[in-house]
């Protein structure tokens, strides 16, 4: 079981990567529910969910995860993954956080749940920090 | 197989007793201790007890919730809430605002027979500054 996951995982970002949106949305249940922690953002539903990754795809068009580590246990999957990218549109933020073309790797963990091979829940984690000082959004060293 | 669920219990109460000594005795000689957002790495048990002497002078009334657990053979993962007033600071050019704040994160633990060789710690500083009051705009 834990092995499955971690398989779904990895194709789910390999999908991702692709901003395949048909085969990305293909992972969520009709209930999935996608928490961005740091940005305040809880997608809910499926439909939600998918605009959430339509927004991230046009925002970032050349977004990609790189997985650092990942662990599953039953249904549950912990992974820490690079999340980079060029900041071209604004849509997701509705320009509260503007688009400045610079690019950004910012690390993050997030915690999956699964039922019966789909994602019902992500929940994020990362330092919007870091990301606002890499694209010269807020003074300071980017960490 | 150690039992990863009860070290992290008593781990979290070394935590809440501020207790630096009995912190550092969970990691392996040669354990890192990683604050990703702060980007600050501590490497074995003295670096790791002065990161831990520093943190408690800041926020000397810290607690830590473990919010949920995951452990899977030499793997633990942990959302976590971190709540505090900030109360000093040793970091500069960040002023005392004595604000409290209460922040979500997540924790990745690496463990070598029983003992953490790798703790990472996510979590968002934007938050915490707009907590304590020192960027504007609503916390999330």
């Amino acid at each position: 079981m834990a092995t499955d996951i971690k398989k779904i995982l990895t194709t789910y970002k390999i999908a991702c990567n692709s901003h395949d949106l048909d085969k990305t949305s293909s992972f969520f249940a009709d209930d999935c529910i996608l928490e961005d922690v740091a940005l305040g953002i809880v997608s809910n539903g499926k439909e939600a969910v998918t605009s959430f990754y339509i927004a991230m795809f046009t925002d970032f068009p050349d977004l990609k995860f790189e997985i650092k580590s990942i662990f599953a246990v039953g249904d549950l999957s912990v992974m820490e993954w690079v999340m980079s990218g060029t900041h071209i549109h604004s849509t997701l933020t509705k320009n509260s956080i503007p688009a400045t073309g610079k690019t950004f790797a910012v690390r993050g963990t997030s915690v999956y749940q699964f039922n019966k091979g789909k994602l019902t829940k992500e929940t994020a984690y990362y330092n919007l920090m870091t990301f606002l000082q890499q694209v010269g959004l807020m003074p300071g060293q980017p960490k | 197989m150690a039992d990863i669920k009860k070290i992290l219990d008593e781990y979290k109460l070394a935590w809440n007793s501020h207790d630096a000594n009995k912190i550092v005795s969970f990691f392996t000689d040669d354990g890192i201790f990683e604050d990703v957002a702060a980007g600050k790495v501590s490497k074995g048990k003295k670096e790791i007890t002065a990161y831990l002497n520093t943190f408690f002078i800041d926020f000397s009334d810290y607690k830590l919730e473990l919010k949920s657990l995951f452990e899977a053979d030499d793997w633990a993962g942990s959302e976590i809430v971190s709540t505090a007033n900030h109360a000093h600071s040793s970091i500069p050019g960040i002023p005392v605002t004595g604000k409290t704040f209460s922040l979500r994160g997540a924790t990745i633990f690496e463990l070598k027979k029983g003992k953490i060789s790798r703790q990472s710690d996510y979590y968002d500083q934007v938050s915490f500054l707009k907590q304590v009051g020192l960027m504007p705009g609503q916390p999330k």
